[in-house]
């Protein structure tokens, strides 16, 4: 079972990614969870969501403690946060961040706020990161095939919004690296 | 490999149950917003809004006249859902009683979340076990899945004519109702033959009758055994229904509780609701250790499976009851009926309490409460703060 | 259809079934029609829904049922009702 803790702030739409990547394991015929955490969220809100993914059932329900992968979808929330707290050994860091630092050993980035200014992703002057980071993730982690993911995005988001949507994803798919 | 006799989706509890909703086709529905039930009545009014749900959604200032407007669209014959949660039920409480004891088929489901003051969204069972005594049937699921199962069963089991009593299905608020899970649901025509359309009514309109009667305390006394023995007749009338239910979903449905590895166990946890999958995986943990543990999960709370947690529990050295409620200047509910089904017999029964206003409780908890029962250290009650 | 379990709380409205309260009565209506102006009221206000109104007719009262209360001698604008000793 894998273990996947998203961060991010209210409006990047944390919690949709999150579903879609437990939508595409669910399609691939595995298990998967998406919870996301409510406080009093609002946009601008320090934002998280876990997802469960896993080739057998799931009874747990607890909260995640020991993330696999930490995904950051904003880069300042590093200070804030301090999303590496129980990070297992040998996890994985995703960030979204065009200027990125070490801040542990197996560090990937991707600069989603670029892709999805790029490509006109705004919802109310803010830049909308989730599908390109799940692409990001995708490219990562292979838990989910990125084609599947596709196809979860063009049914959450039909028509225009869609297609962008998926091009947001396939970009934050090939532009991701690993911080050497 | 499990037979899957339906489709596989990926649902959050909220829209899981509006789901089966969907597929019972009720005609009537009042539901007023509530954290964290939103999401149910969003998903319900898009249903009805595109033509996928026949049925007439009532817009109510209160969870009050939600339950009143289909109080009485159920006793003119129509088959009808609610929602809520939290403060909504405790202000619904009026009308609960008065469906419990006109002793209407009304279903309602209830993402439980803690009671104010303090003030929280979160979940606990308080505001589901408040409601104990209001003679509704109480269900509660342990996963979206069973959520989604139990809506479906919930319907039949209201209108069966040896029943004839409100039902009330309970998941945990957010950690059932906003998590996404893979739920396999049944195809609309499986589910139209075992949910057929409503076979009576209350009330005759050739034959006018007075519905919520005033009664001399002769009658009214009559009335209230009438309502104790539906409740008992209907333990045999959920267990059927559950079996037949297995037949078409190919998903088991154990009966009004759940055992889980508890039969050769020494030691079992007694639990409701979503953390009984994290006390599966202590269970499991500690098995694997050699350690004869187990689970009793219990699925129906009214009416409350006594024989059944009995027979299940009667040998054991020691039994550890979670609850997520409390009844203050008492004890835990749960733990206090389990310790009624044991009277007469010489078992240890410790309290867990815990999960309160959405404080997450970790497999880690239970296991070490259950090493504790084991080692004879644990305290009568323990609270997980 | 199916038969309803028992203890299903209806009651069978039937006529008189807690009595013929007109039996209740000390002070008996008396409508003097000479003052009457057919204004109704009396028939909006009686508690026992005991005044019989027919359109454009004279109110009359259902002395079986009428539990002599008052309130329609209260409420008449033309005080054309009077309250009358009950002779037995």
């Amino acid at each position: 079972m894998i273990e996947i803790s998203l961060k991010g702030r209210g409006g990047q739409g944390v919690v949709t990614a999150g579903e879609i990547m437990a939508k595409a394991a669910i399609v691939e015929g595995k298990y998967a969870q998406s919870i996301p955490f409510f406080g009093g969220e609002r946009r601008g809100a320090p934002v998280s969501c876990e997802v469960r993914i896993s080739d057998q059932p799931i009874s747990l329900h607890r909260r995640v403690y020991n993330p696999d992968v930490v995904t950051v979808f904003d880069a300042t929330l590093m200070d804030l946060l301090n999303p590496l707290t129980g990070i297992k050994e040998g996890g994985i860091l995703l960030i979204n961040t065009d200027n990125p630092r070490r801040y542990w050993n197996r560090t990937y980035y991707v600069d989603a706020t670029g892709i999805a200014r790029s490509l006109g992703l705004n919802i109310a002057g803010w830049a909308v990161v989730n599908t390109a980071m799940v692409g990001a993730l995708s490219s990562v982690t292979k838990l989910v095939d990125i084609g599947t993911a596709e196809d979860v995005v063009k049914e959450e988001f039909p028509g225009k919004l869609g297609e962008l949507n998926v091009e947001a994803m396939y970009l934050g798919f090939k532009e991701v690296r690993a911080l050497d | 490999m499990q037979v899957t006799k339906g489709v596989v989706k990926a649902l959050v509890g909220n829209h899981a149950v509006a789901y089966a909703v969907k597929q019972a086709k009720p005609q009537v529905l009042a539901v007023y917003p509530i954290t964290p039930q939103t999401t149910m009545l969003e998903k319900l009014s898009e249903y009805v809004d595109r033509g996928e749900l026949k049925a007439r959604m009532i817009r109510v200032e209160s969870e009050h006249s939600a339950l009143a407007s289909i109080y009485g669209a159920a006793v003119a014959g129509a088959r009808v859902f609610t929602a809520t949660a939290s403060q909504g039920l405790l202000y619904m409480t009026e009308m609960l009683y008065w469906a419990g004891g006109q002793r209407v088929p009304i279903v309602a489901a209830v993402a439980t979340r803690a009671l104010a003051s303090p003030w929280s969204i979160l979940d606990d069972h308080q505001d589901f076990m408040s409601k104990r005594d209001a003679i509704w049937i109480q269900m509660m699921a342990e996963n979206v899945q069973e959520a989604y199962d139990l809506t479906i069963q919930a319907f039949r089991i209201s209108e069966h004519e040896n029943v004839v009593l409100p039902v009330m299905m309970g998941f945990d608020g957010f950690i059932l109702t906003h998590t996404m899970e893979r739920v396999e649901v049944l195809h609309d025509s499986v589910v139209d033959s075992f949910i057929p359309p409503r076979k009576f009514n209350l009330v005759d309109f050739t034959d006018p009758v007075g519905v919520g009667p005033v009664a001399p305390p002769e009658d009214y006394i009559r009335i209230r055994f009438e309502a104790k023995k539906a409740m008992e007749r209907s333990k045999r009338v959920i267990k059927e229904i559950f079996r037949e239910y297995e037949d078409i979903s190919g998903r088991p449905q154990h009966g009004l509780v759940e055992c889980f590895m508890c039969r050769d166990a020494d030691y079992v946890v007694v639990s409701m609701g979503a953390w009984s999958g994290d006390a599966r995986v202590a269970v499991k943990r500690l098995r694997e250790r050699g350690a004869k543990v187990g689970l009793l999960k219990v699925r129906v709370f009214r009416p409350f499976p006594f024989e059944e947690v009995r027979d299940y529990l009667r040998d054991c050295k020691g039994v550890l009851v979670m609850d997520r409620a409390y009844s203050f200047g008492s004890g835990g509910i749960l733990v206090n009926e389990v310790k009624v089904s044991l009277y007469g017999h010489d078992v240890p029964v410790h309290s867990l309490v815990g999960g309160l206003g959405g404080m997450d409780v970790r497999p880690l908890h239970i296991q070490t409460a259950l090493e504790n029962l084991m080692e004879g250290k644990l305290e009568e009650e323990r609270w997980l703060l | 259809m199916i038969n309803l379990p028992p203890g299903v709380p209806l009651a069978r409205p039937s006529l008189g079934s807690s009595g013929q309260t007109g039996t209740w009565r000390v002070l008996r209506p008396v409508i003097h029609y000479n003052k009457c102006t057919k204004c109704r009221l009396c028939f909006f206000y009686c508690v026992e829904n005991t005044i019989d109104l027919e359109l454009n007719m004279f109110p009359k009262i259902d002395y079986q049922y009428c539990k002599g209360c008052g309130v329609c001698a209260q409420v008449c604008p033309t005080a054309a009702i009077e309250m009358m000793r009950e002779v037995k």
